[in-house]
């Protein structure tokens, strides 16, 4: 009997050792596809030092010729830094312009990746939590949504699950369910806001791929006809030069960060109200 | 024979054999195969570098301090990394490198290497590096200039140049220096590694003792130093004339075996995930796409061009590559190399119809 246990804790053993766990790594070529974040990580001790434009509107009422189709106006503008404390925690903080009724934002997060895409496991698995407090001037009409009457008012949150799978060495595909709450919204918004994502990389090159995602919001239906909300969709291009990574794109979204994209999104690709924008991220070693 | 006559006899006799036996012994000791070559070097009289710590002096503490400084660029826990872009084994193996040690051939070495688990690395292993009496040798004046001139003949400038200029880095401390120093002399070259003939080995054995010689003192160490190099000969190679690359096509076609061992043991230190630099390439069917396009070029991304000039320090990003000097990578490794990228480019894999083709020997 013992022999039996014996030979049998050493097949399952030898059966350990045998199997290596390969990674699947470079589904995304960056921490982020186009607005939402991708299940990349910053390693540990690294450093990624991100700008982000968005421009006005290509066409529409206020684009066209005579704004450079949109070059003249800017939506929103984001400096930001982020930080490997581990290959699988991240965090990271970004300033940011924003726009409509909430801007003039800090955006903080936590990243962590619980599940990592190899030979033994199908997908890669992402946590994020971000926080965003607004330093800009409380407007001094109570009715309105920047009216900030506490600290608390100030703020949002956004939390999201990013479930990735590389499917090929060019083609890779993400779903991320997200729920954002504002704590103060007007009086014909909700504060939580459930939406549904999925994005989508296809490399063309080694260096130059095409990205994609759509974010379909489920706001309650009042809530969407008040405020005309559009679902964010954005198309782009990226380019790695081998540490840098140049992102153009084109997307409906006037702000960053899931607070105002995925709740505030009013622009309709059908009336010409796109832009042009672009991300720079640049990675240190510290 | 009375009983008296033959005790004597036979204490006689004892006594005899006893001296016959030590004396031949005396003559006979030879030296262990694992005594370093700086220790029997030192003992036949020979001036002992400014670095040479003897075997009998190394601080085990101090070893272990400076083996984690040259893997991690952490001595202890508590003090700060030498450099954030690389540690020294990076570029340097801490092995033996090289079958031959009178001879600096990269074919022999990526044979050597492969076979032992190690890596096929820009720079001269430091195992050894205590026997040499130079370091940054011949062209490595075009790359560096004047820096190089206190670091040629001395091995603690030498060092500081690594870790202040190639590892972008900070300087050692004193103690660190200390630490390394006992660390590099405990892996200096052992009598093991010579492949003396017994007969050399007998010489040197004999050669040791106070009583012998100045001459055959001065013999056996010749001997000695005649086994190895006392520098790693340095020359830079232009990249190869775009017309002359063969670019892994023509017949007769590099090597895909030895292509694949410098892509895995070379490339791939550096460049493979969480490596130290941000490009990236992998064994993609589209990353081996990728440097075949650029191949033909005198671009960055060119394998022609960025292994034989590598890049320079910039603001804004520190770290550079090293570039490949003709005694770590031959030009028909480097189509080696091109080979196995072409083929991994076409097809994704080396596949059978390519193995078949005869490959050139040296």
């Amino acid at each position: 009997m013992k022999k039996i246990l014996f030979f049998i804790l050493l097949i399952s053993f030898s059966g350990y050792s045998q199997e290596e766990i390969t990674y699947t790594y470079n589904t995304f070529n960056s921490t982020r596809v186009i607005n939402s974040h991708s299940t990349e990580m910053l390693e540990k001790r690294s450093m990624d030092f991100r700008v982000g434009h968005r421009f006005g509107d290509i066409a529409g009422d206020n684009g066209g010729v005579s704004t450079l189709f949109g070059i003249d106006n800017s939506a929103d503008i984001s400096i930001g830094f982020e930080y490997g404390i581990t290959n699988n925690l991240n965090i990271g903080i970004t300033r940011m312009k924003g726009s409509g009724h909430y801007r003039q934002l800090y955006e903080g997060y936590a990243k962590y990746k619980i599940l990592a895409q190899s030979n033994k496991m199908p997908v890669s698995l992402v946590a994020i939590v971000k926080y965003n407090v607004t330093s800009m001037e409380a407007s001094t009409d109570s009715t309105s949504p920047s009216s900030f009457p506490d600290f608390i008012a100030r703020t949002s949150g956004s939390y999201q699950l990013i479930l990735a799978r590389k499917f090929s060495e060019r083609f890779s595909a993400q779903l991320v369910p997200t729920y954002v709450h504002r704590n103060y919204v007007g009086y014909n918004d909700q504060n939580g806001t459930f939406a549904i994502g999925a994005g989508a990389r296809f490399q063309l090159t080694k260096l130059i791929g095409i990205i994609g995602e759509y974010h379909y919001v489920f706001s309650e239906s009042q809530v969407k006809d008040d405020l005309g909300l559009t679902n964010p969709i954005a198309l782009g291009v990226e380019f790695d030069t081998g540490g840098h990574i140049f992102q153009l794109n084109f997307t409906n979204s006037r702000g960053f960060g899931e607070a105002q994209y995925i709740p505030s999104t009013t622009s309709s690709v059908t009336d010409g109200e796109f832009r042009f924008g672009f991300t720079i991220a640049r990675v240190f070693k510290l | 024979m009375n009983l008296k006559a033959k005790i004597s006899f036979l204490s006689l006799l004892f006594i005899g054999v006893y001296f016959f036996l030590t004396a031949f012994v005396n003559q006979t000791e030879i030296l262990d195969s694992s005594r370093k070559v700086a220790d029997v070097l030192n003992k036949l009289g020979d001036k002992p570098a400014l670095h040479f710590i003897a075997s009998s002096q190394l601080d085990s503490a101090k070893v272990n301090a400076g083996y984690k400084l040259v893997t991690t660029g952490f001595a202890t826990s508590d003090s700060k990394r030498q450099s954030k872009h690389f540690v020294c084994t990076d570029c340097h193996n801490i092995e033996r490198e090289d079958p031959d040690l009178t001879q600096s051939n990269p074919e022999a070495r990526l044979e050597y290497v492969s076979e032992n688990g190690l890596k096929f690395l820009p720079a001269t292993t430091l195992y050894g590096t205590v026997n040499k009496k130079h370091w940054y040798n011949g062209d490595y004046y075009q790359k560096y200039g004047e820096l190089v001139d206190p670091a040629r003949d001395t091995l603690e400038n030498a060092i500081q140049l690594c870790a202040v200029v190639c590892s972008q880095g900070r300087a050692l401390e004193k103690d660190e220096m200390d630490a390394v120093m006992h660390y590099f002399n405990s892996i200096g070259y052992t009598l093991n590694d010579l492949n003396l003939t017994d007969k050399e080995l007998t010489y040197i054995s004999q050669s040791i003792p106070e009583k012998a010689l100045d001459d055959d003192k001065n013999d056996a160490m010749d001997i000695i130093e005649s086994k190895y190099l006392e520098y790693s000969p340095a020359t830079f190679m232009k990249p190869m004339a775009i017309e002359k690359r063969n670019l892994g096509k023509k017949n007769p076609r590099g090597s895909l075996e030895r292509g694949k061992k410098i892509y895995d043991l070379s490339c791939m230190t550096c460049h493979k995930e969480g490596g130290v630099t941000n490009y990236k390439l992998s064994n993609e069917q589209l990353t081996h796409k990728h440097l075949k396009y650029w191949a033909g070029t005198n671009k960055v991304f060119s394998v022609y061009n960025i292994t034989r000039k590598g890049t320079y320090s910039k603001n804004g990003y520190k770290p550079y590559m090293p570039n490949y000097t003709k005694e770590r990578l031959s030009d028909q490794q480097l189509e080696d190399l091109m080979s196995y990228i072409n083929a991994m480019a076409d097809n994704g894999t080396i596949s059978k119809k390519y193995r078949t083709i005869s490959t050139p020997s040296f």
